[in-house]
């Protein structure tokens, strides 16, 4: 459902996305991983059009990104996004941030909205909290939320930033849980982690980025035992023992 | 777009409606024209007199036309036993007026000289006026010219005065201070900045008989002859009974009675103490603050809508709005509004042939600068808003526009409204400067009030005390509401 074709991304000289060639399967849960600045986010960023791409061509739900005549906005409706930093609108309730743009994009009926909204909160575990304003919550309880707004779309795959790297260590589970219960129930996720416990517990396949370009791609187990590049083989080191 | 084309019509609405209730141009008024005997109650003179020239003419507390000019036709008026209504009117609106017969004949502190001669007749002289020196009150050092040497002279620009001066400086050597208008140059001396001040005697004379606190030392010079003037061949009659009552006046001591009353400084008034002021001139004051406060509501209105159009224009990610915004807030920052008001007023109508009045220029001249602050201030609270939350919004499908509504305004509406409250207050101060093309704001109408009464030391303070109260009491204001609405 999602294809990248020789993508190349260059950010005025820097050339940020090298030859970049991936797809992405409906059910599937790829994990992302790579140093800081290897593209992680400039890739992700790419999917649902926050970023253009400068050549090659990126299909999402068989449409061309890059075209012309390509409305973003009907995109992004179908590809949700989790942010490190969570992102909710200060100013509205919980309930408020998960049924504004499916009132405001899918025309929902408020009523049936809310009581969308109330399922998803539901399944993140913040239900209890619906009628609370964002400084009212922990990151953790932010970031669930957050799911439940990208949920709340509807949409056919989820790509997640870091979503737990800007966390209190003692929330981070209460989010991974819910990501987890999402991956089972057979959600499309990209997700760019360095959580390793996450990603080879739902994790189908890890993909290895350096220097803007994409150099492992396999199987999630496979990888964590036996990664095949110095660099990845340096990099797990690191992040393991960190973990 | 649609939203972007409406905030434009509003604009351009406003500004056509400000235009059209601007432009309302005084109603010329036509002299009657009667065959009926002249100078009867039914069908009296009419006399042109200046608007306001005092000790000559000006209103008194009852609106009545008193001073000098003024209280001489009216006794000779009684003398001779006719009728008379004046029409006060500008100097030279008053000539044109006298030249067009559409009045009778003018007293006008009007000096008779040879070019006048020849479009008017005048009667015999009825004042002579001439440049006399004044000192502060308490000086006793200089008694006459020679005491000038090495000292400072405050003299009005173009004046007689002015030239007198020059010619003592062959003589002496005398520093000069240079000024547009008498009250001003007067306070000068009494504030101790210059030591003597060259005026025409009758103008100063009264301002001292107001409780101006200088002192004549020396008798006035030799000066113009002021002539009662009719239109040349024109009212042969009342210039007649005009010179025969003028004799009969001065014989019976009227006249005299009446220069004293004006210029005699034995019956020195008291200087016009802080409430006495405020007494005698709040109504004059109240509307000036009414001026500001209007001024201010309608330039700041009108810039909120502008400012908001641009700062969207600097914030968007469009380069070319981006552009107009950042190059009018280049112009806007660099010019001073001094100067911004001067092009408005005089070079724009002169550049397009349109008419302006002051208030519209005024309007323009604050909503054009405001305009580029608050624009500032849009585009630091959207930035401020962090790009993080459009992103969010953007990556659940919300276009740009509804976006920019539901999420980044509101949001940096609540970054902006302390900044804002402090925009309307500098708008409100900055109307001041616009006194300098004539609005009667709450400074010229202080301005007006000093001309009249000398009293710059007193009126200083409380126009001050005026604005610090009004912008103390609109701060407390906006604060109350602001806090209202950030807990809303
Ligand atoms: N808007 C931008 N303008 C210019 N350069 C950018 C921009 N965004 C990212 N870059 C550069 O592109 C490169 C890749 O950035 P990206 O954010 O995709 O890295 P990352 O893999 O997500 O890193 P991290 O783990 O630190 O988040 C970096 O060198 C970054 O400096
Ligand atoms: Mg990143």
């Amino acid at each position: 459902m999602i294809e990248f074709k020789n993508v190349n991304k260059y950010y005025g000289d820097y050339h940020a996305l090298k030859n970049i060639n991936l797809s992405f399967k409906k059910g599937e849960v790829a994990v992302v991983i790579g140093p800081s600045g290897s593209g992680k986010s400039t890739m992700l960023r790419c999917i649902n059009g926050l970023e253009d791409i400068n050549d090659g061509t990126l299909m999402v739900n068989n449409i061309d990104l890059h075209a012309n005549d390509t409305n973003l906005n009907s995109i992004r409706k179908n590809v949700g996004m989790v942010f490190q930093h969570f992102n909710l609108y200060p100013h509205m309730s919980v309930i408020e941030n998960v049924t504004l743009a499916p009132i405001k994009v899918l025309k929902q009926d408020p009523e049936k909205a809310r009581q969308t909204a109330e399922k998803l909160l539901k399944k993140v575990n913040m239900l209890d909290r619906k009628d609370h304003y964002p400084s009212q919550l922990s990151g953790g309880q932010q970031q669930r939320v957050a799911i439940a707004r990208g949920l709340a779309m509807n949409p056919s795959v989820l790509l997640f930033d870091e979503p737990t790297s800007a966390l209190d260590p003692e929330t981070i589970d209460d989010v991974l849980d819910v990501m987890k219960k999402l991956a089972r129930e057979g959600m499309t996720m990209i997700v760019v982690t360095h959580e390793m416990g996450f990603a080879r517990e739902v994790g189908d396949r890890i993909i290895f980025m350096a220097e803007g370009q994409v150099i492992e791609d396999r199987d999630a187990v496979e990888f964590y035992e036996n990664p095949h590049d110095p660099r990845a083989k340096q990099f797990l080191g690191k992040i393991i023992h960190h973990a | 777009m649609r939203k972007g084309k409406r905030i434009h019509s509003f604009i351009l609405y406003s500004i056509l409606f400000a235009l059209f209730m601007g432009l309302g141009l005084p109603t010329v008024v036509q002299a009657s024209e009667s065959n009926a005997k002249k100078g009867t109650a039914q069908n009296p003179y009419i006399i042109t007199t200046d608007i306001t020239y005092p000790p000559f003419e000006f209103q008194n507390d009852k609106k009545e036309y008193v001073g000098i000019d003024a209280d001489i036709i009216n006794a000779i008026a009684k003398d001779q036993g006719f009728e008379i209504e004046f029409r006060p009117l500008n100097f030279s609106a008053g000539l044109q007026a006298l030249e067009a017969n559409q009045v009778d004949g003018m007293i006008s502190a009007m000096s008779i000289n040879p070019e006048r001669e020849e479009s008017f007749d005048f009667s015999d002289p009825y004042y002579e006026a001439g440049t006399v020196m004044a000192i502060s009150e308490n000086n006793k050092e200089i008694q006459s010219y020679d005491d000038l040497n090495g000292k400072t002279v405050a003299v009005k620009v173009g004046t007689t005065g002015a030239t007198f001066v020059e010619k003592l400086q062959e003589k002496y050597s005398i520093k000069v201070n240079q000024f547009e208008d008498s009250a001003t140059m007067y306070q000068d001396v009494v504030s101790g900045h210059s030591d003597a001040v060259f005026d025409d005697y009758p103008v100063m004379a009264y301002a001292i008989q107001q409780g101006l606190k200088l002192q004549l030392p020396l008798e006035p010079e030799k000066g113009d002859v002021y002539g009662f003037a009719v239109n040349k061949g024109q009212n042969a009659e009342l210039l007649d009974m005009f010179n025969t009552g003028l004799a009969n006046i001065k014989e019976d001591g009227t006249y005299d009675n009446i220069i004293d009353q004006y210029l005699d400084s034995d019956e020195k008034g008291s200087q016009n103490g802080f409430f006495a002021l405020i007494q005698k001139n709040w109504r004059e004051l109240l509307n000036g603050l009414s001026k500001t406060l209007l001024l201010t509501v309608i330039s700041f209105a009108i810039a909120l809508l502008f400012g908001v159009v641009l700062g969207f224009f600097a914030a968007s990610p469009y380069a070319i709005l981006r552009g107009i915004s950042r190059l009018y807030v280049t112009i806007m920052r660099g010019l001073p509004m001094l100067v911004l008001a001067f092009f408005i007023y005089f070079s724009i109508p002169e550049l397009l042939n349109i008419k302006l009045t002051a208030f519209i220029a005024g309007v323009a001249t604050l909503t054009l600068s405001s305009a580029a602050y608050i624009s500032e201030q849009v585009r630091g609270g959207i930035e401020a808003v962090s790009g993080g939350q459009l992103e969010a919004a953007r990556s659940l499908g919300m276009s740009y526009g509804k976006s920019m509504v539901r999420v980044v305004i509101p949001q940096a509406i609540k970054i902006m409204i302390p900044s804002l409250i402090n925009q309307f207050v500098i708008t409100l101060k900055d109307t001041s400067i616009l006194s300098i093309i004539g609005i009667v704001e709450l400074t010229q109408a202080g301005k007006i009030i000093i001309a009249r009464t000398y009293s710059s030391g007193s009126m200083w303070i409380i126009i001050g005390l005026i604005y610090i109260l009004i912008i103390t009491f609109l701060t407390w204001l906006s604060t109350f509401i602001e806090r209202k609405m950030i807990n809303a």
